[in-house]
Parts: structure tokens; sequence; C-alpha cells
């Protein structure tokens, strides 16, 4: 896998800071940030953009009962997180994380505790 | 986090299904929360969002339809009577979308929101891959110029 240079990267820094990069060279732009500081500063910048446009869709509220439904979902946090499981208890295998999804978005970020930063790596 | 989930899926109960999950997850990570990153609204809508987009991709080829991209477009483009209670912040963003030339928003928002690659954006666009690549990155640079422009003046 060939270096990317700031150059390169910053002709994708759009895509990459959506992550809708196809996968290599997702990873080579990422193999980039993790050594260029400047670039990683640059992405983040991006990033927000995204969070942003995410920011303009109308709040929606949720169904009746959404609220005492999520709540009985969620378990006290164990110790140790599960290493590989991302499973609704409603619907197992939603797509969430069964088969045919794929692993991504800005691993940089949430490296250290997310599912799918941890299957990138 | 749900209008997020119901934008992308188009669906109301695969709509509660992420945003319950989205919850779980976050609740299982949140010692990986990193408050300079932003509010806490916005992890949970950018969790709700990485989720949705897998769920539509496990499921559909084509990730929006003409009539749903474009009504997207308008609702992320107008500003109604509600939005003016919306933070200054997303009124920014809102009036640097609705300036951008027609062919950049559209672009803009099917990767943004619903995730497709430049790639996905060209085939339906039908326009060549370097032109859906400039238009997504163009249309981004604009934003964070706005964006910029208003931090510093804060």
């Amino acid at each position: 896998m060939s270096e990317m240079t700031c150059e390169q990267l910053r002709e994708l820094d759009a895509e990459l800071a959506l992550d809708i990069l196809p996968a290599r060279e997702r990873a080579r732009a990422v193999a980039h940030l993790d050594r260029c500081p400047g670039c990683r500063g640059h992405i983040e910048q991006l990033a927000q953009v995204g969070d942003g446009l995410l920011g303009l869709l109308p709040g929606t509220e949720p169904p009746v009962g959404f609220e005492s439904r999520v709540t009985a979902g969620l378990q006290p946090a164990p110790q140790q997180a599960p290493r590989s499981r991302c499973r609704s208890p409603r619907r197992p295998g939603a797509g969430c994380c069964g088969p045919g999804s794929r692993s991504r978005r800005r691993p940089w970020r949430w490296r250290a505790g997310s599912p799918a930063g941890r299957r990138a790596r | 986090m749900f209008g997020v989930a119901i934008a992308v899926v188009g669906d109301a109960q695969l709509a509660e299904d992420i945003a319950q999950l989205t919850f779980e997850r976050a609740w299982r990570h949140a010692q990986v929360y990193d408050a300079r990153r932003g509010s806490v609204r916005t992890w949970l809508t950018a969790i709700a969002h990485h989720l949705a987009i897998d769920a539509v991709r496990a499921r559909r080829a084509n990730p929006v339809a003409p009539e749903d991209l474009d009504a997207l477009l308008d609702i992320v483009t107008q500003t109604p009577e509600q939005q003016a209670l919306a933070a200054e912040t997303s009124a920014g963003v809102r009036t640097a979308v609705a300036a951008l030339p027609r062919d950049q928003a559209r672009a803009l928002v099917m990767a943004g929101i619903y995730g497709m690659t430049a790639q996905q954006v060209a085939d339906m666009e039908r326009i060549p891959l370097g032109t859906a690549k400039t238009r997504i990155r163009t249309a981004m640079h604009k934003l964070r110029r706005t964006l910029g422009a208003e931090e510093s003046r804060r």
C-alpha cells in the first residue's frame, strides 16, 4: 500500500470527512491521518461540517413508548465491553452489524471503543 | 437523532430500531465520548447516522429514490418558521446549503446525508465520477468557509 501525500489526501478530504470513500482509498487516507496532525485537524473541521448538515434534518418525535422501550433495552455497562457484538435485543440481526454491513466511519474519532473502529483494525 | 434515522431509512419501525441501538451503543461506549467533538446530541446523531446508512446499505441497492431526495433537499434548504428557533449555527448552515448551486446541494445531500459514494452520486446524476467528486468537495468547502466565518465572529 503506497503512501499517500498531503496533497493527495486533500483531494479526497470531503469524501473522507463524510466517510464515503471506498475501503481501499479510505485505508490509505486513514493511514496518512495517523501520522499527519495537520491533515487530521483539516478533516476534523470538515467532519464538523458534515455534522452540521445532519443538524438540518427536522427533529422528529419518536413514537409513543419509545423511551420506555429504550430504557428497558439498556443493560448496566459491563466491566469489559463485549468484543464483537452490537445486537438489538428486539430484532437480532437488524442489519446494523449483520452480514452485509460494512465497517466504516471515522475510526480516528472513536477508535478506542466503537465496534466499527475495532473491526476496522 | 430520530429525525436523522427516519430521513435516511424512511421507515418508522426501522428508525426506532436504529434509535434504540444508538442509545445502547452510546451507553456501552460512553467512555469514548470526546467532549471536544461537540454536544452529546451531535455525538448521538452521528452514531444514529452511521447505523442508518449501514442499515440502508444492507437493504437496498439505491440509497434514495429521486423524489425522496428532492423532498429532503427542500427540507434542508427551506427556512420555515419552526426553524427560526433552531440554533444559530444551524441557521448558518441552512443558508449556506440554500446558497449552493442545486447540483452541488444535491451531491452534498446524497453524500453527506445518504452516505452515497462519489461513484453512486455519479451514477444517479449521470455525470462523470470526477464531476461528482468535485461537486461534493466544492460544496463541503463552501460550507466550511461559512462556518469558519461564523466561528470567528463569535
